[in-house]
């Protein structure tokens, strides 16, 4: 065990580079560019926007409710 | 670098501004189509605000990759998250595109309504950044990623709404809450499949 590294006592810390460098990112695009991968999707823009609208929904529903008590 | 590769690389860079400048301008005409107790205006031509914005983008791109904050020549690709965050990740770019955004306050009717309009196209560049099966998933349907998500989008269309950004530019910070929240919703997703 080397004293200063972030593994002491057999216990493994988090570390940035750890998480970062870890090789299986799961549900990641790895292999395109953001050319690529930055396009137009009707079907995941008509999910944004319905996840939009229903965030949008919510937050009113908050509102009301707080103005209420 | 010969005179040929410089060429070619702003050749690139003119396609890769000329492409993102359309998708920005779809986003844009998506939100103003939104559903809305009071039609959502824009302060002029979607497409002149389009531009101007996403000019913008490209200029602070340019200047930090001058600036060597971000790995030079590297292409922005999802495999750059593996590397040693120097490069310009998917985190980096949706940072730089929604303040750009909150920067040019395209709408009328104040702040919050732009900083909305910032979220939603960060929101989109998130998704459309997973793999197309995870795209199916609606965050809104899903229990525990809709409290994720309405309490992060609550609380960062505030902060977006209060933000100067003629003044203040905080985007490694906010690259680094987009990272934050990438790993949260990779965990839950993976939790509840």
């Amino acid at each position: 065990m080397t004293p200063g590294t972030n593994i002491t006592k057999g216990r493994s810390y988090f570390s940035y580079s750890e998480v970062v460098a870890t090789p299986i990112i799961p549900f990641f695009n790895s292999s395109a560019s953001a050319d690529d991968i930055l396009v137009i999707n009707d079907e995941i823009l008509a999910l944004t926007k319905q996840d939009f609208q229903q965030f949008v929904a919510d937050m009113e529903e908050v509102v009301e409710k707080s103005e209420e008590k | 670098m010969s005179h040929h590769e410089a060429t070619e690389e702003l050749k690139e860079g003119e396609e890769k501004s000329e492409k993102r400048f359309h998708l920005l301008k779809r986003i844009f005409e998506e939100f103003k189509s939104l559903d809305s107790d009071s039609p959502i205006i824009f302060r002029g031509d979607i497409d002149t605000l389009a531009r101007e914005i996403n000019n913008y983008y490209w200029d602070f791109i340019q200047f930090i990759k001058d600036s060597k904050y971000v790995v030079k020549g590297k292409k922005e690709t999802a495999e750059s998250i593996s590397d040693d965050g120097t490069l310009l990740n998917i985190f980096k770019i949706i940072s730089a595109t929604e303040l750009a955004i909150v920067r040019h306050q395209p709408v009328k009717g104040g702040q919050k309504l732009n900083a909305e309009l910032a979220s939603f196209v960060s929101f989109y560049f998130f998704r459309t950044w997973f793999k197309k099966d995870l795209n199916s998933i609606s965050f809104s349907s899903n229990q525990d990623l809709n409290e994720i998500w309405n309490k992060f989008m609550r609380d960062r269309i505030t902060w977006l709404t209060n933000m100067d950004a003629l003044s203040n530019f905080p985007f490694f910070l906010n690259s680094q809450v987009w990272m934050l929240i990438y790993m949260l919703t990779r965990d839950t997703i993976e939790k509840t499949k």
